[in-house]
């Protein structure tokens, strides 16, 4: 078994099914036994543990001990709660993997061809790949950045299903962007581990409920400190209802007010994103000096390794007398505020 | 925009997939773009390796190096094989012509099946038989096997020479593509480098075609020759091929969509099933 998929359960029947239903049709890799898909059932219901088990699906259980907000508080994380034991079981689900490559999805996911297929040709020891997501809007959570804004629906109930797909035909292309949202993904799971996994909660700023860093934001953050780049599998293509299953029911009273889409992102981008770079890789699995040449142009040719920071994009494509004008103006200014303390 | 990065284009002169292609969608271009639109698509020529270049692209997995690597044991292709598979492996699709052909390529994603096409409306059953031998000094008053190909070994030559030794009565015409892989079969018909319109009539003087491939797939001259409704008979009769072909054997080529008019048909609805213009 080369690939885990993993993906959280722990309160609702009807989602397991959906996303079981839909991550079997898709993957072909799971009936050649080179993946297998496993339920981390999260402090899960009775009902949902019955559910899982008359079903037969594979799944694990995880047990968290419950924190009040001040002692999540104390070990430095942030409001909700339960996002520490997300994390927490996101990080077992990841331990007890029973593959090298683990793909993490979201119970309210649903998958279209090749989605899995597409993940695994870019992946890479310096590379977690993620797929093009494909969200409704939600009344409070927005559309996620980098998602493409589309509705099929926002419920098991009412989701499109032919809707979806014949647009995921459609969407996708070969190619690559920088960043984009952070699941479902997948990584190596030595590479993950070596990471130190996600923090077990937001991270909490000056209060309990000022959010410093998302989870999965911080999660990525230790892995860009590793080497790790983040990229997204355009030809990778998940719906994501936007309904998990805190919200699973009929219809929730949120959704019934407003069904259409939702006000603008209510989560800010990443602050320091890179540019989209939609380029394809050149069989290396990885952004190599030939993708960022393409993507330069001209000033491209210049690069002679895959430039790392901001200052050697600059260097690389700007003429030395702007670049150096430039670097003098960053040093003055930073002098300045060196001496104004 | 559809664009066409084709190998060969048409070594012969012969209207091929390429050129029935450009005229079907008069948009369409040879080559390979520097950027790709969003409702751009490159079809690529498996052998040509990946496309790199953002955007929709379809990997034509036409070529039977798969095949022939398992049936003849060699390695002497794996560094084309290797450009093929970086193709099926990076391209946003995946077709194959039939069935048998998908699961060399099912690892790398879904592969969809798409007909090359044949050309029904010049290949198909003359009724002026006995002309046509006279006009290719083909003998009138005998059964008559027509086999084509090259000297390469999937093709299989060596079971027409055998066939020829086991039955003398048969007469035998034999089409070599082209020269440079062309043998002789002594007391045979042996024509090379032939227009498709004489193929067609060459078709027409015979009473079967012989398919002494080694490999599963169909090649374009039996696709041809059913199109023409000659009967086919196998030298190996226990090789597992796309169908087995019935006594009437263009209602097959039909049935299996290969005709152009209706290959036409399915390229366009599938391209639109991806979000291309054209």
């Amino acid at each position: 078994m080369r690939i885990s998929i993993l993906s959280l359960i722990y309160k609702s029947p009807r989602l397991a099914d959906w996303i079981h239903d839909s991550v079997t049709e898709f993957t072909p890799m799971i009936a050649r036994r080179e993946a297998q898909f496993t339920f981390v059932a999260n402090d899960p219901t009775e009902e949902c543990l019955h559910h899982l088990q008359s079903r037969g699906y594979k799944h694990i259980v995880v047990r968290n001990p419950h924190r009040s907000d001040e002692e999540l508080f104390r070990l430095g994380f942030g409001a909700p709660e339960y996002m520490h034991r997300v994390y927490r079981a996101y990080n077992e689900g990841m331990r007890q993997a029973e593959s090298n490559i683990v793909v993490l999805v979201n119970s309210d996911n649903y998958f279209s061809p090749d989605w899995l297929e597409n993940l695994e040709k870019y992946l890479s020891q310096r590379v977690v790949v993620t797929s093009r997501l494909v969200e409704p809007g939600h009344p409070r959570h927005g559309v996620f950045p980098d998602a493409i804004a589309a509705a099929f629906g926002g419920t098991v109930d009412t989701f499109d299903r032919k809707g979806f797909l014949d647009f995921a035909e459609k969407t996708k292309e070969t190619g690559l962007m920088v960043g984009g949202a952070y699941m479902p993904c997948m990584i190596f799971r030595s590479v993950a581990l070596d990471a130190g996994l996600y923090p077990e909660g937001n991270l909490a700023g000056r209060s309990f409920d000022q959010v410093r860093r998302y989870g999965d934001e911080a999660f990525y953050d230790r892995l860009r400190r590793a080497g790790v780049r983040h990229l997204t599998a355009l030809d990778s293509v998940v719906y994501h209802l936007k309904e998990g299953e805190k919200d699973d029911g009929p219809l929730s009273a949120e959704r019934r007010k407003a069904p259409g889409f939702p006000p603008p992102v209510a989560r800010p981008a990443p602050a320091r994103r890179l540019e989209v770079v939609n380029r394809t890789v050149d069989g290396t699995a990885t952004l190599g000096v030939r993708t960022w040449r393409l993507y330069l142009g001209e000033a491209g040719r210049r690069i002679r390794r895959i430039p790392r920071s901001p200052v050697e994009i600059a260097r690389a494509i700007l003429p030395s007398w702007a670049f150096n004008g430039l670097r003098g103006v960053w040093r003055a200014m930073r002098g300045k505020r060196v001496r104004d303390g | 925009m559809i664009y066409l990065n084709a190998e060969v284009v048409s070594g012969l002169g012969e209207d091929t997939f390429w050129t029935w292609f450009q005229r079907e969608f008069p948009s369409s271009r040879l080559g390979l773009p520097r950027k790709l639109g969003s409702e751009d698509i490159v079809l690529q020529y498996s052998t040509l390796g990946f496309a790199n270049r953002s955007g929709k692209s379809l990997a034509l997995l036409w070529e039977l190096l798969p095949q022939m690597r398992d049936v003849l044991q060699s390695d002497s292709w794996d560094s084309r094989l290797k450009l093929i598979h970086e193709c099926a492996r990076f391209s946003t699709w995946r077709t194959t012509p039939t069935p048998l052909t998908s699961p060399h390529y099912d690892r790398f994603g879904s592969v969809d099946v798409l007909p090359i096409g044949v050309d029904t409306d010049l290949f198909k059953p003359l009724a002026e038989k006995r002309s046509l031998r006279e006009k290719f000094s083909i003998p009138v008053d005998r059964k008559v096997g027509i086999w084509v190909g090259t000297t390469h070994p999937m093709k299989g030559f060596g079971r027409v020479v055998e066939a020829a030794q086991r039955d003398p009565h048969v007469h035998w015409i034999v089409v070599w593509k082209w020269e440079a892989e062309a043998g002789h079969l002594h007391g045979g018909s042996n024509f090379t480098k032939v227009p498709q319109v004489m193929l067609r009539e060459l078709f027409n003087c015979a009473d079967f075609f012989l398919s002494s491939s080694l490999l599963p797939s169909f090649f374009m001259a039996e696709w041809e020759a059913m199109a023409c409704n000659l009967p086919i008979h196998f030298s190996d009769e226990t090789l597992v091929k796309d169908f087995v072909p019935s006594p009437n054997p263009r209602d097959d080529v039909l049935r299996w969509h290969w005709d152009r008019k209706t290959a036409r048909g399915l390229w366009a609805d599938y391209l639109q099933g991806k979000g291309v213009a054209w």
